[in-house]
Parts: structure tokens; C-alpha cells; sequence
């Protein structure tokens, strides 16, 4: 299943993402894919908000990840530097992707084969205009079709 | 005299003991995951009830796993810090020899099963007691081990949190031959990781901090068909 969106400024992105977030569970998946500057932090963003996290949400691209207490844990990924899917080995990613939080993956592109087969995948274009936005929602499984069907 | 400082974060289970030639000196186990916050004051609490000093231990035993991943990262950071500061031995112990320890007893296989997520478990298959020598670790789905299992005659007993997550499914495909160990004994204990430590320090099996590498099974990662399906 796949929904698209258009969303002509930043708050209207978050809205999106927040209304995503409010209907996330432990263990979701999802994916962020989009060039530099698209919005995938403001994407998720909302999502965090809409799981009802605060705090600041920034692109975890130094550390790989950023871990958000909340309800459910928002895991928060940005593979941007990963220079090999084998480095995530390193980082014990099973726990995270399969274990107990919510996962958003920026740049998951790197994953290769550690692609989740189950997955929501969120793709985010630039428009015309300067703040105008395409966001495209694929659903992987089961339960990403579920999901999807709620934001209708 | 030996005094062993023996635990285990291998599993949801942090647990930590003290043992010593004549036994068991004190254990204290908590089943719920918070093992980097709670690690050490366990152990601290453990020595002042026992009325240990830090000085008095003579070696550090650890569980090397398999496990969870941040598990094992925890107690190794740990075990090795210790053994660093304190200058005494470090001795790694298998988390499913140690699992197997607690039901030493039994009269047939006993099949260790730690939960591995995404349907598989860490198991191995004892059947010579040997709580020397680490047994083979193998990744299966439990549908595999079950398989594997059928060819055995001897009963067998499973161990562990894995176990318990997939007790129905083993029976239906075992059936009479399957025994499941009790909840006192399916979670890790710190005694018994001390205890098999003794027994491979009375057999020059000890390492030191700089040698020690945790046990981290790598599953090997099988392609999603036509990978991101969301880039165009």
C-alpha cells in the first residue's frame, strides 16, 4: 500500500509525522529516505512528538543513534556515515531494530541486506516551491498496512 | 584460598555471586533489564552483606556469552575494569554451560536455550556433563533444533529464557521426551558461573582482562528481496 502527501510548508511536515507517531508501537520500523535537506529530522520530528516525546530531536549523524525515553522508546538512526552495513554489527543493531522501541532509520540505504523485511518507508522529495514537500508512504507487512489504512 | 566475584548480563537476568572452595557465599539475582545502572551496586552490596572487602577476591569470573549484545558488552566491560584494578585472573564462562549447570542433575541431554530474537535462539546440546570445556554454540531456529533433537532417544531437558518462550512448540514437535526446567532455574545464575570458574581455575583455564573477548554470535544476514522498494 502506498498514500502521498503534499505539504507546502515545515509545519505541515511535522503534522504529518506527529499524526504518524501517535500511531507507533514497540517494535515499528521506519524508514526516512530523502536527499539532504528534504526534511527527514522534521519528519521525525513529529513523529517523536506524536509519541508524546519532547526534548530535542536532532540528526543523530555522529553517533548513529539517538535514544529517546519516553512510553516507547524512540530509537533515532542516521546512517549517513556508515561506511559499511557490517559496522552495525558493532552496535548490537538486532536489539534495537527487534527489540522493545520504536525505530526511525535515516539514510537506510546503508542497511543493504540488514534491510527489515517488514518496514514502513517513508520517501520525502523537494517541490517546485522552496517549502513544498512530496511525501510518499510505503508499507511493507502486515502490520505497516495497518498503520497506513489509520492515516487515511 | 580462593574467593571468586562471579556475574552474569548475559540475559534479561543481572546476577551476582560469591563463591569459594566450600560453596556458595552469597548471590543476588534481578530479573529485569536495567543491567547498566545496577551492575556494579549489586556487586557492592553483595560484599558489604557478605562482609567482603574488594581486596579479598582473588578472581573475577564472567559470562562470555552468547547473549544479548549490550548484555554482554556490560559484564565484560565490567569484568575487565575489575580485573585490571583488583590485578587478579579473569575467567569467561559460556552462558549456556553456565544455564546448564543449574540443572546439572538431570539423567539425559540437557539443551541450554537463550532467545537470539527474530525466531532463533543460542543453544548447544550436553549430553557428556562436561562444565570444563565450553560447549559448541550453535544459531537455530527452534524448528531446526527440534529437527536435530528428534534423532536423540534420551530425554532432554531445555534451559533458559528461550525455554520458556517457546515451550509449547518444542513439546508439540518432542512431545514426551521434552522436560522443561522450573523458573528458579531457567534464569541465569551468578553461582553457577562461579562455580564453573573454580573448576576451570583448579585447571589453568583462566585468562586476564587483555585476552578476554566476549562470545558474540553473528547471524548472518539474509538479503530482502529487492531491497528499498520507497527509491525511485
Amino acid at each position: 500500500m502506498e498514500l502521498e502527501f503534499i505539504s507546502d510548508n515545515r509545519d505541515k511536515t511535522i503534522e504529518l509525522g506527529k499524526k504518524l507517531g501517535r500511531l507507533l508501537k514497540a517494535g515499528d520500523i521506519i524508514l526516512l529516505i530523502g536527499d539532504l535537506g528534504s526534511g527527514k529530522t522534521v519528519f521525525a520530528k513529529g513523529i517523536a512528538e506524536g509519541m508524546g516525546i519532547s526534548g530535542y530531536i536532532t540528526s543523530p549523524t555522529f553517533t548513529l543513534v539517538n535514544e529517546h525515553k519516553g512510553k516507547i522508546t524512540l530509537f533515532h538512526f542516521d546512517l549517513y556515515r556508515l561506511l559499511s552495513y557490517e559496522e552495525l554489527y558493532d552496535i548490537g543493531y538486532e536489539e534495537y531494530f527487534y527489540g522493545n522501541g520504536v525505530c526511525i532509520i535515516e539514510w537506510p540505504e546503508r542497511l543493504g541486506p540488514l534491510l527489515p523485511e517488514n518496514r514502513l518507508e517513508v520517501l520525502i522529495k523537494k517541490g517546485i516551491e522552496e517549502d513544498e514537500r512530496s511525501i510518499y508512504l510505503k508499507s511493507f507487512g502486515k502490520r505497516y498496512e495497518e498503520i497506513l489504512k489509520e492515516m487515511l | 584460598m580462593m574467593k571468586i566475584l562471579a556475574f552474569d548480563s548475559s540475559t534479561k537476568t543481572a546476577t551476582v555471586a560469591l563463591v569459594d572452595e566450600s560453596g556458595i557465599i552469597g548471590e543476588y539475582t534481578i530479573n529485569f533489564l536495567r543491567h547498566s545502572v545496577i551492575l556494579m551496586p549489586m556487586i557492592d552490596e553483595l560484599l558489604k552483606r557478605t562482609g567482603l572487602k574488594i581486596n579479598d577476591i582473588t578472581h573475577i569470573a564472567v559470562s562470555e556469552g552468547p547473549g544479548s549484545f549490550t548484555g554482554l558488552r556490560i559484564g565484560a566491560a565490567t569484568a575487565k575494569g575489575l580485573s585490571h584494578a583488583l590485578n587478579v585472573p579473569l575467567v569467561g564462562v559460556s552462558s549456556l554451560l553456565s544455564l546448564a549447570y543449574n540443572v546439572s542433575e538431570f539423567d539425559g541431554i540437557i539443551c541450554p536455550i537463550i532467545d537470539a530474537l527474530r525466531d532463533s535462539v543460542y543453544t548447544s546440546i550436553i549430553k557428556d556433563k562436561d562444565f570444563k570445556n565450553n560447549p559448541e554454540v550453535f544459531i537455530y531456529s527452534i524448528k531446526e533444533l527440534a529437527d536435530i533433537l528428534l534423532n536423540y532417544k534420551e530425554k532432554i531437558l531445555f534451559v533458559g529464557d528461550g525455554a520458556l518462550i517457546y515451550k509449547e512448540k518444542l513439546y508439540s514437535i518432542l512431545g514426551a521426551k521434552s522436560c522443561f526446567s522450573s523458573e528458579i532455574n531457567n534464569i541465569s545464575r551468578a553461582s553457577s558461573v562461579g562455580i564453573i570458574a573454580m573448576e576451570k581455575i583448579k585447571n589453568n583455564m583462566a585468562d586476564n582482562y587483555k585476552d578476554f573477548r566476549p562470545v558474540y554470535v553473528k547471524k548472518s544476514a539474509a538479503e530482502v528481496r529487492g531491497g528499498l522498494g520507497g527509491v525511485n
